[in-house]
């Protein structure tokens, strides 16, 4: 045998013999099954939805990312859609999808600044754990607000939203009449399921100041803005791309909930 | 598996037929987890890699274009996949993968004690130790099989740069092993094979 085909030999010998000492687990196709039927789950919802209001829920989702303990298990993500025949675009409805779900929502036909009711629905999500497996669920009842083009959502739930310590970082806290607000600016990179991000895009996401989500038809980058609080039990948001809102401005349109 | 067969396993999966994913998961997981281990060098990363090409591989079946070439397909997820974890891990202190890496090969496949040799250690210590593309090239073509046209395909580069990778591949692994390693004889190859023969059998 030549040298070099003994080389070759030896490579080929000294991978197969490292193969061999990795053995599959045997949960993986249970966990690979997991993760499909949550995606799954996402992709289907989004196909149904605006670009626009995919990316408000999906950032209003990503923004819920500190480790909740409900069901026993604790809470990696969310994952969900508009309930079937809920959604309405008739103000007077709102009253009916409160009755639903059991929550006061007080919310009002306009704000001062021109934002005006369009269409409102209930959202029912799945809590998942790290595994894609799911430990919950829960429902918010979301109205959607325009003005020159732009949407607003107003969301409300039951029970508090805690922000994790990486998201109050990033917050300005506002304190007015004895409620605390958070308000947040996080830049999104909207992707589809097929293309990288830049070197610079990841190291934006390092740092924590990019968000980067899969599953868009095309590149998309926005701002979302966020403002978010607790009153009686409920968690109340309002939330939407390149809003241009500042904080005071938020604050004022939460103010006008009563 | 036969090619037919699998193209027509390909076609029902496009068409959203989960047991057709599921024989496909079944013909390739298990050399595409040990591939994704050894070019990631850990089996908690290879976990994932594999994890998430099988993942991406049927949530995104509707976009390969040629169904016959389903499978360099899975394994250019799979390298990009990988690709990402090493980019990753590339920030990371080098002190610690070394670590990491000592801890988690060779450890509890009964295999292992059948095969263990010094020898292959050696080589595949060596081989971990290999730029990235340089050593999934390699794993490539002598744990896959794959020609250097096919992993062109699947590393999205030229032949060419296949070649010269797997040439530079070489000879970073005749500096990093040591002489007595080169010098090894046969017969220890070939115990190993009988070794390996007897395990299969």
């Amino acid at each position: 045998m030549r040298s070099d085909q003994l080389k070759d030999e030896q490579i080929k010998n000294a991978l197969y013999t490292d193969a061999y000492s990795y053995d599959p687990p045997a949960d993986l196709k249970q966990r690979i099954d997991a993760q499909i039927a949550r995606q799954k789950k996402e992709v289907i919802y989004m196909k149904k939805m605006s670009v626009k209001k995919i990316a408000i829920v999906a950032a209003a989702l990503c923004a819920l990312t500190g480790t909740v303990c409900m069901a026993g298990g604790k809470i990696a993500g969310y994952a969900g859609g508009t309930r079937l025949g809920s959604q309405t675009g008739d103000f007077s409805d709102i009253g009916k999808l409160e009755k639903k779900l059991g929550l006061s929502v007080s919310a009002p036909e306009s704000f001062d600044n021109g934002y005006a009711f369009a269409d409102a629905s209930i959202a029912d999500f799945d809590a998942v754990d790290e595994d894609g497996i799911k430990v919950g669920n829960e429902s918010e009842l979301d109205i959607m607000y325009e003005k020159d083009g732009k949407r607003l959502t107003y969301s409300v739930k039951k029970g508090a939203t805690v922000l994790s310590d990486a998201e109050l970082a990033r917050a300005q806290v506002i304190e007015q009449d004895g409620v605390t607000y958070y308000y947040m600016q996080n830049d999104y990179l909207f992707l589809p399921p097929d293309e990288e991000p830049t070197a610079e895009e990841e190291a934006a996401q390092d740092a924590g100041t990019l968000f980067i989500s899969y599953g868009s038809d095309e590149r998309e980058e926005q701002t979302f803005y966020s403002l978010w609080w607790n009153v009686d039990g409920q968690s109340y948001s309002l939330l939407g791309f390149d809003l241009d809102l500042s904080a005071q401005e938020m604050v004022d349109m939460a103010a006008q909930i009563k | 598996m036969e090619a037919e067969k699998e193209l027509e396993l390909v076609r029902r999966m496009k068409k959203g037929e989960r047991a057709a994913f599921d024989e496909l998961y079944e013909q390739y997981y298990d050399r595409l987890y040990r591939t994704a281990c050894m070019i990631t060098g850990n089996r908690a990363d290879g976990e994932d890699v594999t994890q998430e090409t099988f993942i991406k591989a049927y949530l995104n079946c509707d976009k390969l274009k040629k169904d016959e070439q389903f499978r360099y397909w899975l394994y250019r997820i799979l390298n990009r996949t990988a690709w990402q974890v090493a980019k990753k891990h590339a920030k990371e202190r080098p002190e610690e993968r070394i670590l990491e890496l000592e801890d988690t090969a060779f450890a509890d496949s009964p295999a292992v004690k059948v095969l263990q040799d010094e020898q292959e250690r050696v080589v595949a210590e060596a081989i971990r130790r290999l730029e990235y593309r340089q050593r999934t090239t390699v794993i490539l073509y002598y744990y896959n099989g794959l020609g250097t046209k096919e992993i062109a395909r699947v590393m999205e580069c030229m032949e060419g740069t296949v070649k010269s990778r797997l040439f530079t591949a070489r000879k970073n692994l005749r500096t990093l092993l040591s002489e007595e390693l080169l010098d090894c004889s046969s017969d220890r190859s070939e115990q190993l094979q009988n070794g390996r023969r007897r395990y299969a059998e």
